[in-house]
């Protein structure tokens, strides 16, 4: 469980022999951090840019779901809540609500991973995508349990599917994004490179 | 040990889940400017913010201004340097004519108040669509404190949650957390007034004998102790009698147009809570 080698991938299977090392956690773990830090700043101007109405980009869930499939279990927990902190720092007025989302949904990952893998980009898709809706149902729940006056709008469904829609179809953007800068962090790292070919 | 190594998952798990409920609840119960540390995080993402912003203005500028006048002309390549040179400068001049209006606009207003304020720039908005909050480059170095209250020169903005020593960060009027203690002008009938879905806000708890009418202005009761007394707050847009109480159901369409928020004012006057 520690590892995630021992995941059966969805489009490969038990058998199917990882042909390319898996960069060890801390590279891992600190490119998800590293990344996590650039994409809220990122959430905060570039990507409000690009916002259609209520609907923007949020891959931070993207970088929660890739710890909750590759990072061990105490380590990835320790990045997500980061993960969550920064993102009440610049999001909301409600401190510790990402927190408890994103510890959430890394403990759904961390489960899912027993059986699966996110290897391929369609479940990559669906698990973002599945998880973006739970993320929203629990905020809205958290904030509609906090502040008694408020009220989900109505069309929250819709925009909770167009939200779940957009973070799908740009997950694998981001995974790919964030493999990278582990990637790139892993050819630097001292127990990598003595084991390095 | 064998019990720790068969039950370590449900236990890990369990126990961060607890941290991060407890962590909550101690967030929730002592406001978010009592959590000291971040303040630092925000110290190190603000400037990033603020060149990022500053990076997406030059090129809307280039895009706007230069892109579009380059495609527009069949001129020779001097003619086309010497227009674009001309008409950047005139947009140049437009803009700082702008600013300037804005700023007179924003002075005027500062001239009215009686507070001590200072001016901000905003330098990022909320990722999410749920929350509205921005983030300014001034902070508590400048004297911008948590609670503190912030307007422009159309009205009231919202107020500061959070201030690290160069930015902080603001929870506007619309969001669902915010809540402002008002009157309407003409009938000083007083409620408070929330924000809604939408970008609207909901002005709440005025009972149907009230006087309350479209068009009306609603402006600040300086009764909560956050704003000062009469500051706009928007326009009364629909106003229906609630089906499942004695109170109205009053829609305002904001003041500001928060959207296109740029410059605002932090009053610096901190409300005495409980500390």
């Amino acid at each position: 469980m520690e590892t995630p080698t021992g995941a059966r991938g969805v489009s490969g299977g038990f058998g199917e022999a990882r042909l390319r090392r898996e960069p060890s956690r801390w590279p891992r773990a600190l490119g998800t951090a590293v990344m996590g830090l650039l994409l809220a700043v990122l959430g905060t101007t570039a990507f409000s840019w690009w916002a259609l109405g209520p609907l923007r980009l949020e891959p931070i869930i993207v970088l929660v779901v890739s710890a909750g499939y590759r990072l061990p279990l105490v380590l990835g927990f320790i990045v997500v809540m980061f993960l969550g902190y920064v993102a009440d720092l610049i999001s909301g007025g409600v401190m510790g609500l990402n927190v408890v989302i994103f510890t959430i949904v890394y403990v759904i990952c961390q489960l899912a991973r027993r059986k699966l893998d996110i290897a391929s980009w369609p479940f990559q898709m669906l698990s973002v995508g599945v998880l973006t809706v739970l993320a929203h149902l629990l905020t809205a729940g958290a904030v509609t349990i906090t502040v008694s006056s408020y009220v989900p709008p109505v069309n929250l469904p819709l925009l909770l599917l167009a939200q779940a829609l957009i973070n799908a179809f740009t997950a694998p953007l981001f995974f790919g994004l964030n493999e990278a800068l582990v990637g790139f962090l892993a050819r630097f790292w001292p127990a990598e490179r003595k084991v390095a070919p | 040990m064998n019990f720790f190594h068969k039950y370590r998952f449900p236990i890990i798990v369990g126990l961060f889940v607890l941290g991060a409920l407890a962590y909550f609840s101690f967030s929730a119960g002592k406001g978010v400017e009592r959590i000291p540390a971040g303040r630092y995080l925000l110290e190190l993402t603000g400037p990033v913010q603020r060149g990022i912003t500053g990076v997406g203005d030059w090129f809307n500028s280039v895009w706007r201004h230069y892109f579009a006048l380059v495609q527009a002309a069949e001129e020779n390549d001097r003619l086309k340097k010497e227009l674009a040179a001309l008409k950047q400068r005139t947009v140049d001049r437009d803009e700082l004519e702008l600013a300037n209006r804005r700023l007179k606009k924003l002075l005027e207003f500062k001239q009215n108040l009686d507070y001590p304020m200072v001016a901000a720039e905003v330098v990022g908005t909320d990722p999410s669509s749920q929350f509205k909050t921005v983030i300014i480059n001034k902070g508590a170095s400048h004297g911008v404190l948590p609670l503190m209250p912030v307007v422009c020169a159309q009205g009231a903005v919202g107020r500061v949650i959070w201030s690290s020593p160069h930015y902080a960060k603001l929870l506007l009027l619309i969001d669902p957390n915010s809540g402002v203690d008002v009157i309407v002008q003409r009938s000083r009938a007083r409620g408070v007034v929330e924000g809604a879905p939408g970008g609207e806000l909901r002005l709440k708890y005025l009972i149907h004998t009230e006087d309350v009418r479209l068009g009306d202005k609603v402006l600040t009761s300086g009764a909560a102790g956050v704003y000062p007394k009469g500051v706009l707050v928007g326009t009364v847009s629909a106003v229906r009698q609630g089906q499942d109480g004695a109170f109205q159901r009053v829609q305002i369409t904001p003041a500001v147009d928060f959207g296109r928020l740029e410059e605002v004012l932090v009053l610096l006057r901190r409300r005495q809570l409980d500390q």
